[in-house]
């Protein structure tokens, strides 16, 4: 597998990953802004309204036909935050061009297509089409009063808005249903015009052809925008200050389980090898099934049926979530205090460091097997350029030490509980 | 020992041997990935809860039981099959389905330790009365969360009011009352029924030499006694047992699940029958139709329906999925619809759409060790091989779809919905 870069325009570059396991190539276009609460709401709607028609095809319906005649091609859209700024992903993945049934250039046409939806959409007068707004804003409104519907993530989403407090990072992506209602089709365009001027992009392609389509394209339409793109937006991350008085909040729904998500600051502040320290503790603290929490917070004291931990490198914090009775959150939480002042005094088997290490460098190497996996290692690790198997190496080097002083700079910050209405 | 290559020109081969002992070995070799994929699977899932072994009575045991053993068997006497899989640093799992219950393990490095551990761990039963009533308290939890998932729930609540003997209709964990009823011997006995090699299958793709995994696994085959094993699913009546379930909880619009029973002709429905059932769904439904963009049209839905062939051993459903202020509306729109394709036919641009997308769905499989592996328990399960979904699919014409559609009928359907609670 080798990695090309290329530069397409200032600020756009376009990254060629060859790869020839796959039967398929992955064509995706990067977007980075910086995270701003104020515009949040319309910056996550804009990608789904680019996705679902553009100027050649007036509806969903007919692009979708497109896409079937495409072998089945799928396009992806999706927003995120990646530390402090706004990702907007869209892509397609169709089947290689040797793989069709008839001699017509499925990739080229792919290429095609999702530079049509990025930059030639269904627009009228500085706006866009207020049917189409109309439609995609209900689907948002849909997705924002669906979150309740998934306690787990629910519950994650509401830690992230009281931990973070007025920092954009606590944000709901999608904003709330009043902030959607409000947005125009004129909103909507000059945030399209600002995407195409304004962010730092990466085109991506994960494939085992040299896609020169994708990139003369993509240099043809970004050469029309007018670009004024800031390289110092790709650069300050904020990170959250410790407290000695954490936050502790408790919700009631009518739910059979509870659910507690507790958050922690940590003292990792971008580095690569402070991350990959925090990455090792937070996997023997709450990641496998060797974990403590796995092990003697659900199996030993089966005070839930899921307690785990993960860690945001990008944003320098940690997060543990588990389902528990209400019976039991108290003595969760506790225990889950209790295996990170262990973690803090170094009380864990050497042998566990090294599952811990061989566990998360076997996923880093698996991920050349595919493509997805090598488009978000790609899209979420700029600034840093480095392969996963030299994020593996890094790992591999972590030490007994790295963990307990990573363990050190862990502190609670907010407890948050999801639990049952008292009447039931 | 018998092997058969199965081959296709642009997406590769694999082999299928069975081994002395009955158990089926499919092995497809990925030469240019870094891992590997295996699955150790047995035909025991949670309708087999009425069974007779070695043509003896007809045994019936609680329901989730087969679930329940998938949990049990990651322990054995030398510790926790994780803690032996967290040495190697692989990624191992397991799942219990209706019909299957299955172990699984993926790798960068060391592959032929971990496939040593996986023979050995589903080989190892070992249960006490301890252990087993440690995990009632955990399985119990997993129920419950269950409880609240309205996307599980609406499934559930579908299937049980549609089927009134098929244990397809209980949940695959059971219930805490079912559950609190197995113990160690019950445990024994369904392994020692269950888990003998000619009911299972191992299923491996990637980075692997077929002729070493398949001596490695014959050393690491355990004596195992010889049964024959009977399910005996009760037989199930043509009629639902309602038309319509509600259920509230917590959500912010209905969500429904309309699905139409039919009864298989033979045990499985076969492969072909199988694709034509989803190329049905797709045109009655799928995101192209003339249905949904009418009823997107209307109001009735604001994203897409979701659609499934559901089928096993003696059960088959056509299921369509979707959430909307008013799902007896969109389900008597989906009645008008299929009245009016089977009297007016279908639009013949849009099946050969749907059939080229289908060949690129089937190319795609092909991509990742993990759907091959899923794919080839498929094919363990239900026949068929890896190939037939792009061999086959030129043999399916209108007429097909047409005599497909004839299976959705009124009689035969049944509404669930989930409601918001106020």
């Amino acid at each position: 597998m080798s990695v090309k870069k290329i530069n397409i325009a200032d600020g756009v570059e376009g990254f060629y990953i060859e790869n020839n396991r796959f039967n398929t190539t992955l064509i995706t276009y990067n977007f980075y802004l910086p995270l701003n609460s104020n515009n949040m709401a319309t910056n996550s709607l804009l990608p789904f309204l680019l996705t679902s028609c553009s100027e050649q095809f007036s509806d969903y319906i007919q692009l979708n036909i497109e896409l079937l005649d495409l072998y089945g091609a799928d396009i992806s859209c999706s927003v995120s935050k990646c530390a402090d700024l706004f990702h907007v992903k869209i892509g397609i993945n169709v089947i290689n061009n040797n793989l069709a049934l008839l001699n017509d250039a499925p990739v080229s046409r792919a290429a095609e297509l999702v530079s049509d939806l990025i930059f030639a959409p269904a627009v009228c007068e500085n706006s866009f089409k207020d049917a189409d707004v109309k439609r995609e804003k209900r689907k948002t409104i849909e997705r924002i009063e669906g979150e309740i519907n998934n306690k787990k993530s629910f519950a994650r989403t509401r830690l992230m808005e009281e931990m973070f407090g007025s920092d954009p990072y606590g944000k709901f992506i999608y904003g709330s249903v009043n902030e959607v209602d409000a947005i125009t089709g004129q909103q909507l365009y000059s945030a399209w015009q600002e995407l195409l001027s304004l962010a730092y992009v990466r085109i991506i392609v994960v494939g085992n052809e040299e896609p020169k389509d994708v990139f003369t394209l993509a240099n043809k339409y970004f050469s029309s925008v007018n670009r004024s793109f800031n390289p110092e937006m790709l650069i300050e991350t904020k990170y959250l200050p410790e407290t000695n008085t954490p936050t502790d909040i408790t919700e009631r729904f009518s739910v059979t389980q509870g659910k507690i998500a507790m958050g922690f600051t940590s003292s990792v502040k971008g580095s690569l090898k402070e991350a990959a320290a925090l990455s090792v503790f937070s996997d023997i603290f709450g990641g496998g099934p060797y974990s403590k929490l796995f092990e003697n917070v659900r199996e030993k004291q089966s005070l839930c049926y899921y307690c785990s931990a993960a860690s945001r490198r990008t944003k320098g914090f940690v997060t543990v979530q588990s389902g528990v009775e209400e019976k039991n959150a108290q003595k969760t939480i506790d225990a889950v205090l209790k295996e990170l002042e262990d973690m803090k005094n170094g009380n864990f088997e050497d042998s566990v460091i090294t599952a811990s290490k061989k566990a998360i460098t076997d996923s880093l190497y698996g991920y050349n097997d595919n493509a997805t996996a090598i488009d978000i290692w790609y899209s979420r690790e700029i600034g840093e350029d480095i392969s996963p198997n030299e994020a593996a190496d890094i790992v591999m080097k972590v030490t007994r030490e790295d963990i307990i002083n990573a363990a050190k700079g862990v502190k609670l910050h907010t407890v948050y509980r999801l639990l049952p209405k008292e009447a039931e | 020992m018998k092997t058969e290559i199965f081959k296709n020109s642009l997406l590769g081969q694999y082999s299928k041997t069975v081994l002395e002992n009955g158990l089926s070995v499919y092995i497809m070799e990925k030469p240019g990935f870094d891992s590997s994929f295996a699955l150790y699977g047995t035909k025991y899932g949670s309708i087999n809860t009425k069974f007779s072994r070695n043509g003896g009575p007809d045994i019936e045991v609680p329901a989730g039981i087969a679930h329940f053993l998938e949990h049990k068997l990651f322990e054995s006497e030398e510790g926790d099959t994780f803690q032996r899989f967290a040495k190697t640093g692989a990624y191992c799992n397991a799942y219990t389905s209706f019909d299957k219950t299955c172990y699984i393990f993926s790798c960068t490095k060391s592959f032929n330790e971990n496939l040593d551990i996986l023979l050995d761990f589903v080989q190892s039963p070992y249960f006490t009365a301890e252990t087993v009533a440690k995990e009632q308290g955990i399985i119990a939890q997993e129920i419950k969360m269950y409880e609240d998932n309205p996307g599980w729930r609406v499934f559930f609540n579908l299937l049980r009011t549609m089927y009134e003997n098929h244990p397809v209709k209980i949940d695959i964990a059971g219930t805490v009352d079912s559950i609190a009823q197995i113990d160690d011997k019950l445990l024994y006995e369904c392994y020692n029924t269950f888990y003998n090699p000619s009911n299972m299958f191992i299923c491996i793709a990637g980075n692997v030499k077929t002729n070493e995994v398949l001596s490695q696994i014959e050393k690491g085959m355990k004596p195992h006694e010889k049964v024959s094993v009977k399910s005996a699913v009760s037989s199930e009546v043509k009629e639902v047992k309602e038309h319509y379930i509600e259920q509230a909880l917590e959500v912010s619009k209905p969500l429904f699940c309309y699905g139409f029973k039919d009864i298989p002709k033979t045990e499985r429905v076969g492969i072909k029958d199988r694709m034509i059932a989803g190329i049905t769904l797709d045109l009655l439904c799928g995101d192209c139709s003339s249905l949904y963009r009418r009823l997107l049209a209307d109001g009735l839905i604001d994203n897409e329906l979701s659609s499934e062939h559901f089928q096993g051993e003696g059960y088959s459903a056509f299921i369509i999925e979707g959430e909307s202020d008013n799902p007896k509306a969109v389900a008597e729109e989906i009645n008008k619809e299929i009245k009016n394709l089977i009297k007016n036919g279908i639009d013949t641009r849009l099946f050969e759409a749907i059939k080229k997308a289908a060949y690129g769905d089937a190319v795609k499989r092909f991509d990742s060790t993990d759907n091959i592996v899923t794919d080839m328990q498929d094919c363990a399960i239900s026949g068929g091989t890896l190939f037939d979904s792009i061999d086959l699919l030129g043999s399916i014409n209108e007429q097909d779809i047409l005599t497909c559609l004839e299976k959705l009928t009124e009689p035969s359907a049944v509404l669930s919905v989930i409601t918001p609670r106020n």
